[in-house]
């Protein structure tokens, strides 16, 4: 596969690098929005998902010096927020970890009315059946799926292999579709 | 690498949908598609598995200026590097945009259409779009005796957000320009805006704050709105509070409040909507394109300021299919790959130029 190309480092970018704050906020503007999804996605509380993006902007600005071209500044920014996500889950207490969003699920799940699910219900079930995925699945699969990223891409992410990203995303969409018959016939 | 042998799994069908395959990859697909119904099915369920997926909740975005602010603060506690203000200046500055070199090639699956068709979330028609470069040249203010005039201009793919001196917070949207002086006069706030902005003003009865756009003033004492002015169409959308709006030199003025819209055409016609659904006019500030019935040709403009991207139409019949439904600015490639399998198109991405046939 062809990678995304970076032949013109954006002068954006340069200007960060120079410590720009006036570019950073740009920069901030422009990936402000799918860094907090993609986090939110990842550990599925709003809350912590919300200082989680300040952090990774902020240590974005930090190790700025190191953004070369190995990776893209976008990736380079995924990765960071995901490492951050990783350190907050791995933090919480077994106590913690059913939160209130997991146990709506639960309560939603076993009271199920067979017939009368509408849309909106049914895509909450899709949300909770992603976050069921371990983390590493779960990680690869939103890269790929709502942040539009290629594999090849999602391996420098990640750190693992491009192999290893798709046997992943196999492990991701069985375990969903598994997850999710019920709902889809 | 072989792959004559290899079994169709999920993570080929990812590729296959991202156009992430070789040619020669492609072609095995296609052939593996067209030997059975059992394998176009297999195929038409993953579409529909992968869509609803992307239909999961995500909560409402955090506030990106109050977000801004305390990184901000955090980095001015932890550096003593001099600051520039690059954005009160005109000169050009590269939009941040990834340059995604993928193709899209030709779709020649018109079943898929039915498959896609069922994922793209029919909203209520409402409100037709016609949105293009605004063609009037910006006009000065007319009593800006009062201080300096800056402009603030975002160009295709980019969002600014701007604080003025009163307090009040404006966000512009793609391919937009705000006037603004550096300090307001006593008596009243005057700005002119060219494209889209959202509006958030601080209150002060003592001193109206004005938008101009065109011919067409809003006036408020401090709430919260979106105008768009594209194309000498001109949306005043309300969504805190209430607005007064008119056409300069005329007695008619409008009063409008939390979920109306004025609109205001070239031609002269003036109405007023009720009820309006804020989540559609208000999309761009959470980075989604949101598409209500709308043309294609007006869609792809929308499409052109997100991205930076060129879009040339060869087929006129093309331009009028309609399209609904919302798009996460994220990826060019994955909004295309939409309208292909929806409207049945051929649509190919050669760098920065879109080609619909």
């Amino acid at each position: 596969m062809v990678e995304t190309t970076e032949n013109v480092i954006p002068l954006l970018i340069e200007k960060i690098k120079a410590g720009d704050e006036g570019a950073f906020k740009q920069f901030f503007f422009i990936h402000q929005a799918s860094i907090y999804y993609f986090i939110y996605r990842l550990i599925s509380n709003k809350e912590a998902a919300e200082d989680i993006t300040q952090d990774t902007f902020i240590n974005f600005w930090l190790s700025k010096d190191k953004l070369d071209n190995t990776l893209s500044p976008k990736a380079y920014l995924y990765k960071i927020a995901r490492n951050l996500s990783i350190n907050h889950l791995n933090r919480r207490s077994p106590l913690n970890s059913l939160n209130e969003e997991n146990e709506d699920m639960l309560i939603s799940l076993s009271n199920h009315p067979e017939k009368e699910y509408d849309r909106i219900f049914l895509m909450d079930d899709y949300q909770k059946a992603i976050s069921k995925l371990p983390e590493r699945c779960r990680a690869t699969f939103i890269l790929s799926r709502f942040d539009g990223f290629e594999y090849t891409e999602i391996a420098q992410i990640l750190g693992v292999s491009l192999q290893t990203v798709k046997n992943q995303m196999n492990k991701a969409i069985s375990s969903l579709r598994k997850y999710l018959s019920f709902y889809l016939n | 690498m072989p792959f004559r042998n290899r079994k169709l799994d999920s993570q080929f069908f990812v590729r296959v949908l991202k156009d992430e395959v070789s040619q020669e990859e492609k072609e095995f697909f296609d052939n593996w598609l067209d030997e059975s119904d059992e394998n176009k099915e297999e195929f038409s369920n993953f579409i529909l598995l992968w869509d609803n997926l992307g239909k999961a909740p995500i909560p409402i975005l955090p506030n990106k200026q109050k977000q801004w602010e305390k990184i901000s603060l955090f980095i001015k506690e932890n550096s003593e590097k001099q600051k520039s203000f690059p954005i009160l200046s005109e000169q050009k500055t590269s939009s941040y945009l990834e340059d995604e070199a993928a193709i899209v090639k030709a779709g020649r699956y018109g079943w898929i259409r039915y498959a896609a068709a069922i994922v793209i979330i029919a909203l209520s028609i409402s409100i037709y779009f016609n949105i293009n470069h605004p063609t009037s040249k910006p006009f000065l203010t007319e009593n800006n005796k009062q201080s300096n005039l800056l402009s603030l201009v975002t160009r295709n793919g980019e969002q600014l957000s701007i604080n003025l001196s009163d307090g009040s917070i404006i966000e512009l949207n793609s391919d937009s320009k705000l006037i603004y002086p550096e300090n307001f006069n006593d008596d009243k706030r005057e700005v002119e805006l060219i494209g889209e902005g959202y509006f958030k003003i601080k209150h002060d009865p003592s001193k109206p704050f004005m938008v101009k756009c065109g011919d067409a003033i809003t006036r408020v004492t401090g709430t919260e709105f979106n105008i768009k002015y594209r194309k000498n169409d001109i949306k005043v959308v309300v969504s805190e509070g209430k607005v007064e709006t008119f056409k300069k030199n005329e007695q008619n003025k409008v009063k409008i409040s939390k979920g109306d819209m004025a609109f205001f055409t070239e031609d002269g016609i003036f109405r007023v909507e009720k009820n309006i659904s804020l989540k559609h006019h208000l999309a761009w500030r959470e980075n989604i394109l949101s598409f209500q019935h709308l043309k294609l040709v007006d869609a792809m403009e929308e499409i052109r300021r997100a991205f930076n991207v060129e879009v040339i139409f060869k087929s006129e019949e093309s331009k009028n299919k309609i399209i609904t439904g919302e798009f996460s600015t994220q990826s060019i490639s994955q909004i295309l790959n939409v309208l292909k399998l929806a409207l049945d198109i051929n649509i190919k991405k050669e760098k920065n130029t879109i080609i619909i046939n």
